[in-house]
């Protein structure tokens, strides 16, 4: 299969790029540690985007790459922004074992397919070795598909690829159509980095038990519908640090089955910018759309200060 | 000591407490207790095929365990005598064909859940509620008794059946308990091991979600016949009835293989392994035939062997209800019966494995199934081997096109909500959603 990076230029789908600017504010809000001591793990592709931004706007310099293409080493090695990146060539479920979760660390498993076995076990690996403050993020692919004919249906499917005994007994195929898979999906992740987490607080002293608070759950579709979950781990004695982050200040921020869709409106730059001129709106003043249509002002409304500043151009 | 010639043997309560609870995970235990509900009804019911009015809640969280259900309630001499003791006491009438039957589940359960218990049970004519202090019990080293906190007639009225409340609960269950992914298996092994009764109509919740009913179907018309043999048992005891009903259903790695289900519950499912017939070997194996070991060209075999007995103790399970019990006699001679009847079936998959190399016009059997109908395994009838067409048609399966028109915004509509591509996948998959919303879901 060809890497995703040849079809999908990543810097310019918009919901992917506001998406990347809430969680990078929201890593802002981290009270945990310092948050230049953070080591960045992500899955750069040749793009690095996430990278720039995080090491940009919060200072961080440790970051790791992981690419599982090899044959694309030099090119992926090439561009590399910053010197503090390295690069680890393999699939991420060979990497994750050998890191230091002790550390400070920010993790965002950002996977161009679905939830599948390999994704559950990194899940599992991660969830086990995090320690107080560890932000651990996963997104997927979770685009319902119709099948061909002869081939196992899309709940069949997906019961193969997760084992049907992750899969809540109500799921049909009917229920995967639309955002379905992506809530199955969100379920299916939660529920497992619960799980690891209950199993390795079952062998660790009362006193260094970790908790595990959802803060995301993001939807959008650029083209395939996507799905982001994830959160922050925290020992239990020093909640207080977790208040102080002030997560709940944030609008996207999601603790339970209930996504955040992020829809990038259409608007003209005119409109925009006349929505924006009234914006943040004073308490109990209520907004003026004036032609255009309610809901996608109300989307802009919602993801302003993360909208793309720029334009995708044809230039051909 | 009095008596020098004098050895203990008698059991700890220790025993019962800390050793027998490492066998059985929480949500098979929790499962045993469904089993008692089960009997319960199965004692109670008129006609033990419609089960519609029973129904067991189960629900529970970090600090409690609780299942409570309105199958017939445990008559108050019978709980005096019977029901709470270690083992089944000689004596104890048992429903015939039940299934919680070894007198170790509900005890089971509780110890393995926590420490506190009360369970209250209400019959037509008495009542009683049990409160149990697990450590205070314990304590006492002379006697094994619980003690009655309340109970009389049941003129009153309370409503029948029983509930059955755990408290104080250990920590390894607290932590299960709160997780999503624990509730989510449970939900599917309820599913599948009260599958059968829950399709007799027996209402069974979760924290207030009901479990859907599992229906098991093979493929069977005129062209594909299932396999289907029975054979009694009755060598010993009272007699074991066997029922085989083997064939192909669809294409499902994770669902393919044998099932075993005795008194209507389920003991193994799904099993790939050596266990039930696959990958057998004249060379090693102490039993024939031979057979191949499973690989995905064999993802749409299906086999259900189910034993019924009025005695509980004569089915080939083991204590858990979680496998079978490798040494039982009918057990060992039922498998060499499941391995044969899985013969024919393996050679027909083999066939169709081999199509999959051909263009589509040359495929005939996979043709053929793709036209036959799936039967649930209670209407199978007829004893036979399995059997598929050896002249299979050419043609595909008769199709018609359906045509119509809608609004495009509409269509566009549907389109987006239901993450299709296209306006021809779309029509696709409602048609494909329809079909399993009116025909599928109203069969099962």
């Amino acid at each position: 299969m060809a890497p995703s990076y040849r079809v999908i230029d990543y810097r310019v789908r918009p919901s992917k790029y506001i998406e990347r600017l809430m969680l990078c504010e929201a890593f802002s809000h981290l009270r945990f540690h310092v948050l230049k001591d953070y080591q960045y793990i992500g899955l750069g592709s040749i793009y690095f985007a996430d990278f720039r931004l995080f090491h940009r706007n919060l200072g961080i310099t440790r970051m790791f790459s992981i690419e599982k293409q090899k044959n694309d080493k030099k090119r992926v090695e090439w561009n590399k922004p910053y010197s503090g990146i390295t690069v680890l060539f393999g699939e991420s479920g060979q990497h994750l074992p050998q890191f230091d979760f002790s550390t400070p660390t920010i993790v965002w498993l950002d996977y161009d397919g679905r939830l599948v076995g390999s994704v559950i076990s990194d899940i599992r690996t991660v969830s086990r070795a995090a320690s107080h403050g560890t932000v651990f993020i996963v997104s997927v692919n979770s685009q319902p598909w119709t099948p061909d004919v002869d081939k196992p249906d899309m709940l069949e499917q997906v019961r193969a690829e997760l084992t049907s005994s992750r899969i809540p007994p109500k799921t049909s195929t009917r229920s995967l159509r639309g955002w379905g898979l992506s809530q199955v999906y969100r379920h299916v992740g939660d529920s497992e980095i619960r799980d690891a987490l209950a199993t390795a607080n079952g062998v660790r002293p009362k006193d260094q038990r970790m908790e595990y608070e959802q803060l995301f759950n993001f939807q959008y579709a650029d083209g395939a519908r996507m799905t982001t979950f994830g959160g922050v781990f925290f020992q239990e004695d020093r909640k207080d640090q977790l208040t102080a982050c002030a997560f709940d200040r944030l609008p996207f921020i999601r603790h339970n089955g209930d996504a955040f869709r992020i829809e990038a409106p259409n608007l003209t730059l005119r409109e925009i910018a006349y929505l924006e001129r009234q914006l943040p709106l004073p308490k109990g003043s209520e907004i003026d759309f004036g032609y255009m249509p309610e809901n996608d002002a109300t989307n802009y409304i919602n993801l302003y200060r993360y909208f793309p500043t720029f334009l995708p151009v044809a230039m051909t | 000591m009095d008596n020098p010639n004098r050895v203990r043997v008698e059991p700890t309560k220790e025993l019962f407490v800390y050793i027998l609870t490492r066998d059985i995970a929480h949500h098979a235990a929790i499962i045993e207790l469904l089993d008692n509900s089960v009997d319960g009804a199965h004692r109670v019911a008129k006609d033990t095929d419609k089960l519609s009015d029973y129904k067991v809640e189960i629900d529970f969280n970090s600090n409690k365990f609780c299942i409570s259900d309105n199958c017939g309630g445990i008559p108050l001499q019978v709980a005096r005598e019977y029901a709470f003791r270690f083992g089944r006491a000689e004596g104890m009438k048992s429903v015939p064909g039940s299934i919680g039957q070894f007198g170790v589940g509900m005890k089971r359960a509780l110890f393995s859940f926590g420490r506190r218990y009360v369970i209250e049970s209400a019959t037509k004519e008495d009542w009683f509620r049990l409160e149990i202090d697990r450590d205070e019990w314990m304590k006492d080293k002379e006697s094994w008794d619980f003690q009655m906190a309340e109970f009389g007639n049941n003129d009153a009225g309370k409503p029948i059946g029983t509930r059955i409340e755990v408290t104080d609960l250990l920590e390894e269950s607290g932590t299960q308990f709160e997780l999503d992914r624990f509730r989510t298996r449970l939900e599917n092994e309820i599913r599948q091991k009260h599958g059968l009764f829950i399709g007799k109509g027996l209402v069974v919740r979760v924290k207030g979600t009901a479990i859907p009913s599992q229906q098991w179907r093979l493929i069977s018309d005129e062209q594909f016949v299932p396999g289907y043999s029975k054979s009694r048992y009755n060598a010993k005891g009272a007699a074991v009835d066997a029922r085989i009903y083997s064939g192909v259903y669809r294409s499902s790695p994770t669902d393919a293989g044998w099932y075993i289900i005795c008194n209507g519950r389920l003991v193994l499912s799904a099993d790939k392994s050596e266990k039930t017939g696959w990958g057998w070997h004249a060379a090693e194996a102490d039993a024939a035939p031979e057979t191949p070991r499973y690989h995905n060209q064999f993802a749409r075999f299906r086999g259900y062997a189910m034993f019924d007995s009025d005695d509980a103790a004569r089915l080939p399970w083991n204590t858990t209800k979680t496998d079978v019990d490798p040494d039982d006699s009918i057990w060992l001679d039922a498998r060499e019966k499941m391995a044969s009847e899985m013969r024919p079936v393996i050679d027909f998959l083999n066939l169709l494995d081999a199509e999959t190399e051909q263009p589509d016009a040359e495929r005939p059997l996979t043709a053929a199934l793709g036209r036959a109908r799936m039967v649930p395994i209670a209407e199978i009838k007829e004893v036979r081997a399995f059997s598929f067409p050896k002249n299979p048609q050419k043609p595909g399966p008769k199709m018609v096109s359906i045509q119509f028109k809608k609004e495009k915004t509409r269509v566009d509509e549907l389109q987006e909500a239901m993450g299709t591509a296209s306006a021809r996948e779309t029509g696709d998959a409602a048609f494909e959603d329809a079909y399993q919303y009116y025909v599928d879901e109203e069969n099962e």
